[in-house]
């Protein structure tokens, strides 16, 4: 068993704490690709891992450098960023737009695809607050001050043109409509929406025995207790200052689209008239936002904050007192790669709490698959995505499944699903039903070995060996498991296609069924 | 998965045929009341979001330097209740005239933050981390054998922390329905066919027992939860599937929407508890009017939910709202001073209106001191006491489940108020 472990731990050069693993290599390396890929490991792929259990560490590098790469750490830190929320301050109908909600979905992922390009190209993780970019499509660069770069795909890198200072992350138009400051708390919940992202530091999640010998409707008393009040001045000696950088973007109430889309740099001294707080992060006086990114960068928590938050996302649990020298070791692992995304994750992925360990503490043995998991794995099995008007069900809920499929919404649901829920499996359901159809059609429209996707069988051809063959062949395919043709399982499955084929006399439909049911499989929510 | 299936559909049945006023059945609201079992009480959640202003109407704050009321707040005694009036809300007055009896105000409820966020989280599970569930979540599953959906989410936010398997939501804009009718893959960009329904009754079972064969044969205790969880999972979605059409899940933008669903999933069976939010925002900076303007239109909405829930007959020889405590919240209070936008901003305190089963109604509970903090209470009496307690949300949470008959002890910090109970 050991020497299943062993080779990720000396991929990332250590053999320490090699224990008992639970997952299989065929589990490990499905969960492997699912993390790093978004998809399943191809047949070839489970072939190689079978006849050289050695070759799952240069299997794991190849998912590293999968361009793919990008997109899964963009979906893990979505929760995080919390920018998807379909319903920011501006709609499209202010710009002259027509799709409400394509315009939403894009203004809710610029700062995303920012993560997920710095993973997919191996930029330091610093440059998320401190590079002179941005990302953009078509719609943002329609209606913002935005220039793509040249290239290829819609989402590319971008630059603001309206002169805004380079701060990364913080100098975005879509960080800001999702965190609006109210105009009378003066960007403290700004502040803390950075904290809690870049810090991992949520003062909001401190509760507050708001003291009872302050005035708090007098509002000289409360400024008084800001600066002075042990209970106040604790939070708002760090927090008032970095609020103190951020009034750039500070928009007056019912702020016009065009008022809201550039940064405004004569706002930039407002908490002089405001808190008269100076900017500042922690004691450090700065002037610009780039300043502020410069400083954050240069914070240690700064680099804690993002391997907690890749190593919780990995491993699908909250870490722990106990998780330090595991953490230590991954920042370690981070520095040393340049606080770039791929060196974090290879070490990460030879953490016992990855690996299953079920000696661990709450080991994630089974994690579940978010919306954008489950989808993005179908697609790549059958070429099937739900979409309405370009716009992924699985990742809006003002018309789609998100929430109902566990995911998190960005508003209210900031945590996703941790057990399955009636309504998550009926969304497998749906998409497992429109992904079968969808594929078994289009493969019944061309002889099998002529660049099928996924069914390799004869329609015509209903005899029992030959349904046997294709059952364990998908088995193969979706679950990673090799089956033999008399296996219990084969036989339940060439049972259904017979049950179906009575049914709905078409084999075509009868294989789209079987389909349907393999993909309901726990094993394609849970992995 | 024990539920009931025949009583589900027995319920449709009577749910869809209530038409008759229970009046006419004899029974009196104070006998159905108290004919009710703890474990019979089912729940209603409306949560209002953004933060309202419960000087408006939940507390008569009148001559204090330090909390603006309206201009032309009046008092307002019906009952027992102490509230404030205005000649813009003719709906809120009609709603107190008319249910008076049932409603008790609980008054200085700690929310202990300024953010919605965590407000939200606090409200609504006592704790701000957002990992545990709400206290819908926690009702619903004490009888989460007895119904299909446990914990419907109509609308607004919902925490399911490790219960999961007990929450459905419904989607904004009836994506439940449109999964359960399998429409949603017709409307879609690739539409593409689906089995017949016989075939898929056939896909289904075979779900069902493969479901069940991974539940049973899972052996690592962390796989038995989620295989258990799965197998639930799919046998709950099947159940909904067995009776599409019988309930229509809307979204529930408003009260008035949502009601026919509210009625029909608490009287049917098919949910112990049920999540309504419209969508209307209370974050009023600007121009505290708004909240009178608010207030008056969401009370008569509510009146008009409630009407329905009387309407529609209970299990136990009474009305569907005499089984049913309702609990109308939002996640935050409004500061007492108008700012230099004659809005009010975050207040950490905020007042709760209960209704229905369990509760002694027509009282006023806790209280607001002359700063407007919540007022220290007895829980015993749940009214102010200088050697009191603080009251915070999870003493909401835990008076909700003692409520149920379930153990309230399970509340961190949660001290029952006994004095609201009947």
């Amino acid at each position: 068993m050991v020497k299943r472990i062993l080779p990720l731990l000396l991929l990332v050069g250590c053999a320490s704490s090699a224990t008992e693993p639970t997952l299989t290599d065929t589990q490990l390396l499905i969960r492997a690709s699912l993390d790093l890929r978004g998809v399943r490991p191809s047949v070839a792929e489970l072939d190689r891992i079978e006849d050289d259990p050695d070759a799952l560490p240069e299997l794991v590098e190849e998912y590293l450098q999968d361009p793919r790469f990008g997109d899964r750490m963009r979906a893990l830190y979505t929760p995080v960023l919390r920018t998807r929320i379909d319903a920011f301050p501006v709609d499209a109908q202010e710009y002259g737009l027509e799709d409400d909600a394509a315009f939403q979905a894009a203004v809710g992922e610029e700062v995303p695809r920012m993560v997920g390009r710095v993973a997919r190209d191996d930029l330091p993780f610093t440059e998320l607050v401190v590079g002179d970019w941005t990302m953009a499509e078509g719609i943002l660069e329609q209606v913002w001050p935005v220039q793509r770069d040249a290239g290829e795909g819609e989402w590319r890198p971008a630059r603001y043109t309206d002169g805004r200072p380079a701060a990364g992350i913080l100098a975005t138009n879509s960080l800001w409509w999702r965190y609006p400051s109210n105009g009378v708390n003066f960007n403290r919940g700004r502040a803390n929406a950075l904290s809690r992202i870049l810090l991992c530091n949520d003062y909001l999640a401190r509760e507050v025995d708001f003291p009872r010998d302050v005035d708090l409707t007098d509002g000289a008393l409360v400024d008084d207790a800001l600066r002075n009040n042990p209970g106040c001045v604790n939070c708002h000696v760090s927090l008032d200052p970095i609020g103190s950088y951020l009034f750039g973007f500070q928009y007056p109430a019912n702020a016009e689209a065009a008022d809201a889309s550039i940064y405004h740099p004569e706002r930039e001294r407002g908490w002089q008239a405001t808190t008269g707080v100076a900017p500042g992060w922690y004691g450090e006086p700065g002037y610009s936002l780039s300043d502020l990114g410069r400083q954050i960068a240069a914070d240690p928590r700064f680099v804690d904050c993002a391997v907690e938050t890749v190593f919780e996302g990995l491993v699908s649990r909250d870490v722990g007192l106990d998780d330090a020298d595991a953490l230590s070791q991954h920042r370690e692992a981070f520095l040393a790669g340049g606080a770039t995304l791929r060196p974090l994750v290879r070490s990460i992925l030879s953490d016992p709490a990855w690996l299953g360990d079920a000696a661990e503490r709450n080991a994630a043995v089974r994690k579940i698959a978010t919306p954008d998991l489950l989808a993005s794995q179908i697609e790549d099995l059958t070429g099937y995505r739900l979409t309405v008007n370009g716009v992924e069900l699985m990742e809006t809920d003002r018309f789609g499944l998100r929430s109902l499929a566990g995911g998190v919404d960005g508003a209210t649901g900031t945590a996703p699903a941790r057990t399955p829920t009636p309504t998550m499996v009926l969304v497998q359901e749906r998409l497992a039903e429109g992904a079968a159809f969808h594929v078994a059609t289009a493969d019944a429209a061309s002889p099998p070995g002529s660049g099928r996707r996924l069914f390799q069988v004869d329609f015509a051809d209903s005899s029992p060996a030959t349904l046997a063959a294709e059952v364990a062949r998908l088995h193969r395919r979706l679950f990673g498991t090799r089956v033999e043709n008399d296996d219990p399982e084969v036989a339940e499955a060439v049972d259904l296609f017979a049950t179906l084929l009575d049914l709905e006399g078409d084999p075509v439909r009868a294989w789209a069924g079987v389909l349907t049911a393999l993909l309901r499989d726990p094993d394609l929510l849970l992995y | 998965m024990t539920t009931d299936r025949r009583s589900f559909l027995r319920g449709l049945g009577l749910s869809l045929g209530a038409a008759t006023a229970l009046g006419s059945l004899g029974i009196t609201t104070r006998q159905a009341l108290a004919d009710v079992t703890a474990a019979d009480r089912k729940f209603l959640f409306v949560f209002n979001n953004g933060g309202w202003d419960p000087t408006t109407v939940f507390a008569p704050l009148f001559g204090l330097p330090t909390v603006d009321l309206e201009p032309d707040a009046q008092p307002m005694d019906i009952g027992g209740l102490r509230l404030v009036d205005s000649a813009l809300r003719p709906s809120v007055r009609a709603f107190f005239q008319r249910w008076h009896e049932r409603c008790a105000v609980l008054n200085g409820v700690s929310v202990r933050s300024l953010s919605h966020e965590i407000c939200r989280t606090i409200a609504l599970t006592g704790d701000s981390g957002g990992l545990l569930p709400d206290w819908a979540t926690r009702l619903a599953d004490e009888r989460r054998g007895e119904h299909t959906l446990p914990h419907l989410v109509l609308g607004g936010p919902s925490y399911a922390g490790d219960l999961g398997a007990a929450v459905a939501r419904s989607g904004a804009s009836g994506q439940l329905d449109q999964l359960l009718t399998g429409d949603i893959l017709e409307g879609s960009d690739q539409p593409t066919d689906r089995p017949g329904a016989a075939a898929e009754g056939v896909i289904d079972r075979w779900m069902r027992r493969r479901a069940a064969a991974r539940r049973d044969g899972a052996v690592l205790p962390a796989d038995q939860v989620l295989a258990a969880d799965f197998a639930e999972a799919i046998e709950r979605a099947g159940e909904l599937e067995a009776a599409t059409g019988d309930v229509t899940f809307t979204g529930g933008a408003s009260l008035t929407a949502a009601a026919p669903t509210v009625v029909e999933a608490l009287s049917s069976g098919l949910s112990r508890c049920v999540s309504v939010s419209e969508a209307v925002s209370w974050d009023t900076h600007a121009n505290n009017t708004q909240q009178s303007q608010l207030f008056e239109g969401f009370f008569g909405r509510l009146g008009g939910l409630l009407d329905q829930l009387q309407a529609a007959p209970g299990e136990q020889g009474g009305s569907l709202l005499d089984e049913t405590v309702v609990v109308v919240m939002s996640e935050m209070g409004r500061t007492p001073k108008l700012n230099a936008s004659q809005g009010k901003d975050h207040w950490p305190y905020t007042s709760y209106l209960l209704l229905g089963s369990g509760l002694a109604g027509s009282r006023m509970y806790g209280g607001y001191d002359d700063l407007y903090y919540g007022s220290l209470v007895d829980p015993a009496t749940a009214q102010p006491a200088d050697d009191g307690v603080v009251v915070g949300a999870s003493s909401v949470g835990a008076t909700l489940l003692a409520l149920a008959g379930a153990d309230p002890s399970v509340v961190s910090d949660g001290v029952v108020l006994r004095g609201m109970l009947a």
